[in-house]
């Protein structure tokens, strides 16, 4: 790190007083240079970002509407041009056994993943970090909250999320609940064991030697200090809880079988897989890119933000 | 700090609310905002013009259907009824066997027979009980020959109709034993009858419902009687159709709607004996070594049943395309029904398999509730039947056309009592209007002042109910209605459809009307319409089994209840149809029959009760060292041997 | 040592007893009366009865408990509504597919883990390490069920090396066993040997910096005792830590994988009990497999004991 001193923002201060402007241009620079050293992670951010403008745009790339049946025009196969005597614009991935176009279906199967994947990791963490939190610093309620903990994890994640999915039934608002429930004990143990170190730190004694309440030492000392592992976790969690949305609706326990989720058209297309394997093919391409480009991110973030943090996974 | 972790502190809103924006920028993931295209069919070449095109399609609507012949099971009826109902003459079996000779029979071999769920292994406490299983476990009265128009006795060694058609005499085969070596006799013979007869059954309520009171007899150890409260000679053709099967006394005597004890309880006195259920993966049989066969060839699923292979497993293999890739790695042997016909291409060309096609599957039916908006009125369900593309349709909802046809007429084009009658409705020669559905639509919709969405039922747990209605979703969009289609597995259409808050848990009562609760997704909250896929048309009730179960003929348009069965014959609830039906029952000769039945399908095509969406055949495929000849009587694997 | 053993048995009590009441509610959360649901779709009212009597419905809750939990300490998990066949039965007949091939599947992944993290240790920075990781972030990514259906058509269908389909118990051959669950095996185990690899790459560039390793390089040892005496035997408790976590994966993929390749296992048992809502069955299998998850996790730890001598409470 001793080279980087040069262009330390600290550094110039000492020179002259930056405008605003050149702030966010050093802070910008600084960000392209993590990313620049970091190839992979370069690759991760690229995937994620594309991802998120396909299921933002997907009503404006779809070539059709994913959910209009041409029965008649089913199983085609992927083709770039339209045929002659077909009906419609040609169906880049292929049409699925109803007719509809694996295409539009796909990109706005981006759109259920990625909302399951955020929305489980915010859950997540926000339930876990709570969690976390309160049991890393109250001996009283640490027992309870940790022993709570380590029963829902004797439960495989994916059985717990199974066995939840069947008492709530298929929606995408029961999927995250089961999703973040499954995951939320892992996550506040893994907030609890960073407090516990923190709390042991100088300047967390520091603070409590001046006087510094409780609540004040969590929230101004403790929990700014998790946010960086925190954030590493969350783009592991979407990865994880994307995976899992496929697996759950593949075994008809996830989405509704309507909804265009990539899950949902690999457990439908797996019938299929024989004739028309583009039905199977392209949702797990775009599936494994996502989690691939999730994963990715975290793996960047992780080495970036703390080093420490090589063992989290 | 380190610079890094200011870099995270910095992050973290902008990951929050980057994330949170766009969990509302795209909006609720499960309606994605596209455009709909409108209109479904208009693209789609009319019916009527494909199937004259299809050389593959064997039904024409305009080709007279051949005539019936005499079955021998109804050769001593009174002309109380007319002859037997499932008559399917046509080409229901397309097979053409391999060349090279088989060989002579031998014994010995697993065989193995996937199937997709698990084999109902009691006959009584499912829906679904003929076939499978039972056939090779149990011993039946009557089953079909090999072209499922006779009916032909099969535990029975003789049997008689007394002059007035009201009594039969049955004599059971001599040396017949069950499993666990008891002696076939007449008091088994008659409890077994009797649990059919209490049987959750739509078929058994209502020949009971007909027939009662029923009266046995014990004549002696293999000799009894039955009468009846009317002249009924259409018994056989019933048994052979959907019947009981032989139990031991005792185990028919329990309750029929609760299940057998499936470890102690399956023994009939069938060719093979049945070893074990494991729930989820198999059923296992083995030859019975004393089943003594009768002594005519094999026919159908009747005649002399002779078991060659040593052990039978049905395994289950819930995949479609695991299950094809099984049969053409050779692991699995034979899957007797429901190969997708997408895949019969496929299949064909694996050297190693063989294809058949066999009717006539369960046809495919939209039934109304007609106690509900705007269905009630005759004028929306003309509609959807007028802006129907048939072919699309049943495409969706069997996929490429190797196991249907389109069918308009409501006997079935190949039986004897097919007629073409009204059946342009069905096919649309001239092409669709869609505009005149659309404004028949608007008509009815203020004729009832309705507002409100429709709500359509499918189990999606199958590739028929999710096709067909996704299809009709889309159908009903098309003509201006808002759709509710709630994500349900069959078992809960069947529940929801039944579901009925006032007589909760009173069997053989749906409640057909309810106001449909905004939406709706769970039974109880209403419903407009489901599909549901049953025996063809059935002369004794005039309609598809399932839809005397449902709310498809209201007569009293104040009470909703449906009795069911027994109950539903007594009350004469076929209403406005009763009189065609009386009519159809007295004809005297094939001419008057066919008169009334024209009158019949008018009635049916103008008041649209229900839509039949066309006819299905069963494809089956199995592996070349299987010598192995299909039948349209009924799946067998007696007579079939390893090469 | 004997106190430490003694020591983690009773640390597991706690949770074991937690995860018997999660099962236990699981029937209880679901809207409507336990007999009715218990007794499933087809259940009589006389089935509902003798239900209700036998677990004691009409008790307080904590006495229905106490039944229920001393049913299933004694093997007695209840009986199935459709087949009225106990749940332990039908258990007991589903385990032999199931742990073959988890136990294959574990293998695999540790036959594939290990030597690619040391590997990559070693080779740190080379394209053998990146290549290594690469294999283990897709693995990670990728959907398993996607994985399989592709393996199928590739080794069952078109090369026709192993069956597509199905199980042979080890009653009927060793050979015919091993080339039913070769491909099952395989997939689990490629997903559940990603974290695995990551950890051992991690903790095994973490001890080689170590000065012991310098030493033992120093004095003239050869490498291959270098790697695998001094150092990896230092980082199997990690390893060995991560390969427990990630069992809970490798479960979930068993689960998936006995849907694809049609395998009678307790996978397909529990997504069937799924979809026919057969609770006895669903509480059963959950309970079955949390504990043994809690078991093996158990033993890991034990493990530790030899690994890490200096491990004494």
């Amino acid at each position: 790190m001793a080279q980087d001193v040069r262009t330390r923002p600290a550094g110039r201060a000492l020179l002259h007083r930056r405008t605003r402007l050149e702030r966010y241009q050093d802070r910008a620079r600084e960000a392209w240079r993590v990313l620049r050293k970091n190839p992979t992670m370069l690759l991760g951010l690229a995937i994620v970002i594309v991802m998120v403008l396909v299921a933002l745009l997907a009503g404006v790339l779809a070539t059709h509407d994913p959910r209009h049946l041409v029965p008649l025009d089913r199983l085609a196969s992927p083709s770039l041009s339209v045929e002659e005597g077909s009906k419609g614009t040609a169906h880049l991935f292929g049409s699925d056994e109803l007719g509809r176009d694996v295409f539009s279906r796909t990109l706005f199967g981006s759109r259920s993943s990625l909302q399951v994947g955020i929305l489980v990791a915010l859950g997540t963490i926000l339930l876990g970090t709570t969690f976390g939190l309160i049991s890393g610093y109250q001996r009283a309620l640490d027992f309870v909250v940790m022993r709570i903990a380590d029963g829902l994890m004797a439960i495989p994640s994916f059985l717990l999320a199974i066995a939840l999915m069947t008492l709530l039934g298929p929606s995408l608002r029961n999927v995250v609940i089961a999703l973040v429930i499954s995951s939320v004990p892992g996550t506040t143990r893994f907030v609890r064991s960073i407090v516990l170190s923190l709390r042991e730190r100088e300047f967390v004694l520091a603070a409590r030697a001046i006087g510094s309440g409780p609540i004040r030492l969590l929230v101004y000392h403790i929990f700014p200090n998790t946010i960086p592992p925190v954030l590493v976790l969350g783009s592991f969690i979407t990865a994880g809880a994307i995976l899992s949305e496929a697996g759950l609706s593949f075994l008809g326990a996830g989405l509704p079988p309507d909804v265009p989720s990539w899950g949902n058209m690999m457990g439908q297309g797996r019938t299929f897989n024989s004739i028309a394997p583009w039905m199977l093919f392209f949702p797990g391409l775009f599936l494994s890119l996502t989690v691939l480009g999730a994963n990715l991110l975290g793996d960047g973030l992780r080495d970036t933000l703390d080093p420490r943090l090589r063992r989290l996974q | 700090m380190k610079w890094s972790s200011s870099f995270g502190l910095r992050l973290l809103p902008l990951a929050v609310l980057a994330s949170v924006g766009f969990v509302l920028a795209c909006g609720g993931a499960e309606e994605p905002a596209a455009p709909r295209a409108a209109d479904p069919a208009a693209p789609a070449p009319t019916a009527a013009s494909m199937m004259m095109e299809d050389p593959a399609a064997p039904r024409k609507p305009d080709q007279p259907a051949p005539a019936a012949p005499a079955p021998t099971a109804m050769a001593a009826m009174a002309p109380v009824l007319k002859p037997t109902p499932v008559v399917e003459t046509g080409p229901i079996i397309q097979y053409t066997p391999p060349d090279e000779p088989v060989g002579a029979p031998k014994q010995g071999g697993t065989v193995l027979w996937a199937v997709g769920n698990t084999p109902s292994v009691d006959w009584s406490c499912h829906t679904t009980f003929r076939g499978g299983v039972s056939q090779h476990v149990y011993e039946g009265f009557f089953v079909f020959d090999d072209q499922r128009v006779e009916a032909l006795p099969l535990s029975l060694e003789s049997w008689s109709l007394s002059d007035d058609s009201s009594s039969y005499t049955f004599t059971l085969r001599d040396g017949q034993t069950f499993h666990d070596g008891t002696p076939v006799e007449s008091a088994d013979a008659i409890a077994s009858t009797e649990r059919w007869f209490g049987s959750t059954h739509a078929i058994a309520g209502e020949v009971f419902g007909l027939i009662k009171p029923v009266t046995h007899e014990v004549v002696d150890s293999t000799t009894y009687t039955m009468s009846m409260g009317r002249p009924f000679g259409l018994w056989p053709v019933y048994q052979a159709f959907n019947g009981a099967w032989i139990q031991p006394e005792e185990i028919s005597n329990t309750n029929p709607h609760e299940c057998i004890d499936t470890r102690t309880q399956v023994i009939g006195s069938g060719p093979y004996s049945y070893i074990e259920w494991i729930p989820g993966d198999r059923v296992s049989m083995e030859r019975f070594a004393d089943y003594k066969p009768r002594s005519e060839p094999a026919n159908g699923a009747g005649g002399g049943k002779i078991a060659y292979f040593d052990r039978i497993n049905a395994v289950v293999v819930p995949d479609h395309s695991t299950r094809i890739a099984g049969l053409k790695t050779g692991q699995i042997h034979i899957v007797a029904s429901d190969v997708p016909g997408d895949f019969k291409a496929d299949l064909q060309a694996d050297p190693d398999v063989n294809v058949a096609v066999i009717g006539p599957g369960r046809p495919p039916y939209l039934v109304f509730n007609l106690g509900t908006k705007p269905f009630n009125n005759k004028k929306a369900r003309q509609a959807v039947l007028m802006a129907a593309d048939m072919e699309a349709w049943m495409t969706a909802a069997y996929g490429a056309g190797a196991d249907w046809t389109l069918d308009g007429a409501v006997f079935m084009s190949d039986g004897p009592w097919a007629t073409q009658v009204a059946t342009e409705k069905y096919y649309k020669p001239d092409g669709i209007d869609l505009d005149a559905a659309k404004a028949l639509m608007a008509e009815a919709i203020a004729e009832e002042n309705y507002d409100g969405e429709v709500v359509v039922l499918g189990g999606n747990d199958t590739q028929f109910g999710r096709g067909s209605s996704a299809f009709t979703q889309q159908l009903l969009e098309s003509l201006g209605l808002t759709v509710n289609r709630p994500n349900v597995d069959w078992a809960t259409v069947i529940g929801w459809k039944n579901a009925n808050p006032e007589q909760a848990g009173t069997p053989g009562v749906s409640h057909c009307a309810r106001d449909i609760k905004p939406g709706a997704n769970a039974p109880g909250d209403g419903w407009n319409m489901y599909h549901t896929r049953t025996a063809p048309f059935d002369p004794l009730t005039l309609e598809p089994a399932s839809i005397n179960w449902s709310c498809g003929w209201l007569v009293n348009p104040d009470d909703y209840s449906i009795p069911r069965g027994a109950a539903r014959v007594e009350a004469g609830v076929q209403g406005a149809l009763q009189p065609l039906t009386d009519k159809w029952l007295a004809a005297a000769t094939l001419e008057d029959a066919r008169a009334a039945i024209d009158e019949i399908q008018e009635f049916i095509y103008e008041e649209v009760r229900y839509i039949q969406l066309g006819a299905t055949l069963g494809l089956m495929a199995f592996r070349n060292e299987m010598a192995y000849t299909p039948t349209a009587g009924g799946f067998v694997l007696t007579g079939a041997w390893f090469k | 040592m004997k106190e430490y053993v003694a020591q983690r048995v009773l640390a597991m009590l706690p949770v074991l007893l937690i995860v018997a009441v999660f099962t236990f509610s699981l029937v209880h959360i679901v809207p409507g009366d336990p007999a009715i649901i218990l007794a499933g779709d087809s259940g009589t009212p006389e089935a509902v009865a003798n239900i209700r009597e036998r677990m004691g419905l009409d008790k307080p809750i904590y006495q229905q408990f106490y039944v229920w939990l001393t049913n299933a300490l004694q093997g007695d998990l209840g009986i199935s509504p459709a087949s009225r066949v106990p749940v332990a039965d039908q258990i007991m007949r589903r385990l032999e597919p199931t742990l073959s091939i988890g136990v294959f599947a574990l293998l695999l992944s540790i036959l594939m883990a290990v030597p690619l993290g040391v590997l990559a240790a070693w080779k740190q920075n080379t394209w053998v390490d990146r290549l290594s990781m690469v294999f283990a972030v897709l693995a990670f990514s990728i959907p398993v069920f996607w994985l399989e259906y592709n393996m199928i058509y590739l080794f069952a269908v078109n090369l026709e090396w192993f069956p597509a389909l199905g199980y042979k118990p080890i009653s009927e051959g060793i050979g015919q066993w091993l080339r039913h669950i070769t491909l099952p095996a395989i997939a689990v185990g490629i997903i559940s040997a990603a974290l695995p690899a990551r950890v051992t790459r991690s903790t095994m560039l973490e001890i080689l910096k170590e000065d012991y390793v310098r030493t033992a390089r120093a004095k003239g040892l050869i490498e291959r005792a270098v790697l695998l005496r001094h150092a990896l035997k230092n980082a199997m408790v990690p390893i060995l830590t991560m390969f427990g976590l990630s069992l809970a994966a490798m479960i979930g993929g068993l689960v998936i994988s006995e849907q694809v390749f049609a395998i009678p296992g307790m996978g397909r048992l529990i997504v069937d009990a799924v979809a026919t809502r057969d609770y006895p069955l669903i509480q059963g299998t959950l309970l079955l497999i949390a504990v043994s998850y809690v078991v093996i996790n158990l033993l890991i730890d034990l493990t530790y004991l030899y690994f890490d001598p200096r491990i004494r409470y």
